[in-house]
């Protein structure tokens, strides 16, 4: 396929039949005399049709750069490269439409500005972020996304052009309630009904309620409570409720016990919720027995 | 101890795993670049704002972009590049028994009245690619292979393009290489400036006749109006 004059930019679509609505997946521009570059978001979460990851974790950015030639005068294209992060905060009505889509899709006028370095060598190199920037005022419940961008600069034969861009999609750390039983309650009787709530959670996700004897701790592979776990598969994070009932068979003696809510995700176990409570369902039977004699 | 202070030790300790675990990040973020590739199986109470809220101010300052040499920057080129216009407004849907196919605007080149209502997207129908759309449907659609200098209006649609279209009675696109094209409108070329003007021509003319006789004084040559004053004699 020959170039046009200036380059030629490649784009990739996806398109929804009903309604037909399309959706940009990535562009390239693609020149003779251009420098390229390429970007390569890695998260802990091996989800491959987009980059995500949680506003608590790490992400790396992998930039390779290519066709620069050697020096550094900041007005010769071919000297250098510029790459740029943005982020983009998710509004809650765009995940009420469904628009989970993100990318390129969203309106770049709303992409805030964090910060730019150059590249002035062929080279490949690692940016580390520790966690993510998106702006809002509770960090463990943001939302949205990062956006790296390669741009060559402009010279006398070339344009300024979008040589790169990917994003990473960050979604909240999930919390959870327990409710129907409080801490440090006796038990005497059968284990009452419980309520296990569960918001953001992750969208590759298992959560669940365990009980183990004793006061919490963690790493303890405790016994499932049936009836509470629930797993999530989808591209957003979800919202669950479970109710316990008909729960005694897990607690098989008196003490002391933890029931823990805990949500397992590809970066770990999170315990969203705990009480730790007691049991004592034997029966005393206070009485003399005599005879006479 | 008390179930509240259990909490705060669990949380705290919670946290000093985490700033650990930091700390170990930085270390070596090349080695942990392949972290996807490993099971994790790390145990902790769920982050909240408070335990996060340093680790971002941190994060922020410690920026890798901001450690490289920063470039002047007057504009915003993720704000200011041109957005790519919508995939399906740039399209026309043609539909046939559940399928359909995009094909760029301006690509369909003719159209008989009695296929007209194919022109449109059919419910329910599957979105598939040009070539699986148009070999099952050669019987209604012909292509016509046209030129770049066609696509562009440079050049015009061969010569009795439009009556083998109207005479074939099937749709017409436009394909370039095998694949749908926009063609846009023949433009008649714009005049060319006059080649010939005989005010600026003589004018010209007059000039470099005077040049020419000058360059023929300063040699102590004659000028050719003196020679042609002699042949006339």
């Amino acid at each position: 396929m020959p170039l046009l004059l200036g380059g030629t930019r490649f784009e990739l679509w996806t398109v929804r039949s009903n309604p037909t609505t399309s959706f940009l997946l990535d562009m390239k521009h693609v020149d003779a005399e251009t420098p390229w570059a390429h970007l390569r978001i890695v998260s802990e979460d091996p989800y491959e049709a987009i980059p995500r990851t949680r506003a608590d974790r790490p992400f790396w950015v992998e930039y390779t750069t290519g066709g620069l030639v050697p020096g550094f005068n900041p007005l010769n294209p071919l000297n250098l490269v510029i790459v740029y992060r943005h982020v983009q905060a998710y509004g809650s009505g765009d995940l009420i439409l469904g628009l989970d889509l993100g990318g390129l899709n969203f309106n770049t006028d709303q992409a805030i500005f964090i910060s730019a370095g150059l590249v002035t060598g062929n080279e490949t190199g690692v940016l580390h972020y520790p966690v993510t920037a998106i702006p809002g005022e509770d960090r463990a419940k943001v939302m949205g996304e990062e956006r790296f961008s390669v741009f060559s600069i402009g010279g006398p034969n070339m344009v300024a052009s979008l040589l790169d861009s990917k994003f990473l999609q960050v979604w909240p750390v999930a919390d959870g309630s327990i409710s129907g039983i409080g801490d440090e309650v006796l038990i005497r009787t059968s284990m009452p009904d419980v309520t296990l709530r569960a918001n953001d959670l992750y969208p590759d996700s298992t959560t669940y309620a365990q009980v183990y004897p004793g006061e919490v701790r963690d790493g303890v592979d405790g016994t499932l409570v049936p009836g509470s776990a629930v797993v999530v598969n989808h591209s957003v994070p979800q919202q669950r409720t479970m109710t316990l009932e008909n729960w005694d068979l897990a607690i098989p003696e008196d003490g002391v016990w933890t029931l823990e809510l805990l949500t397992s995700t590809p970066f770990g176990i999170d315990r969203l919720d705990y009480v730790t409570f007691e049991v004592d369902r034997t029966i005393r039977v206070n009485g003399n027995l005599t005879s006479l004699e | 101890m008390k179930l509240e202070e259990n909490r705060k030790f669990v949380s705290l300790t919670g946290g000093i795993l985490g700033l650990g675990l930091l700390v170990l990040a930085t270390l070596d973020a090349s080695a942990q670049f392949n972290v996807a590739s490993k099971k994790k199986k790390v145990f902790r109470d769920a982050h909240t704002h408070q335990s996060l809220v340093a680790h971002y101010k941190t994060s922020l300052d410690a920026d890798p972009l901001r450690a490289m040499e920063s470039p002047e920057l007057d504009y915003d080129p993720v704000k200011e590049q041109k957005k790519p216009a919508d995939l399906v407004e740039q399209s026309d849907i043609i539909s046939f028994r559940g399928k359909s196919a995009l094909i760029p605007k301006d690509a369909i080149v003719f159209v008989p009245e009695r296929l007209s209502d194919r022109l449109k997207m059919e419910e329910s129908s599957q979105i598939v690619g040009w070539s699986k759309f148009y070999n099952p449907n050669r019987s209604w659609i012909r292509t016509v292979e046209v030129s770049l200098a066609q696509v562009t209006g440079e050049e015009p649609l061969a010569q009795g393009m439009q009556e083998m279209m109207e005479r074939s009675g099937k749709i017409v696109v436009a394909t370039y290489k095998g694949g749908p094209i926009t063609v846009l409108p023949y433009r008649e070329p714009e005049e060319t400036p006059k080649a010939f003007d005989p005010e600026t021509q003589e004018e010209l003319e007059n000039e470099t006749q005077e040049n020419r006789n000058r360059a023929l004084s300063d040699r102590g040559m004659p000028r050719s109006s003196d020679l042609l004053a002699v042949r006339d004699r």
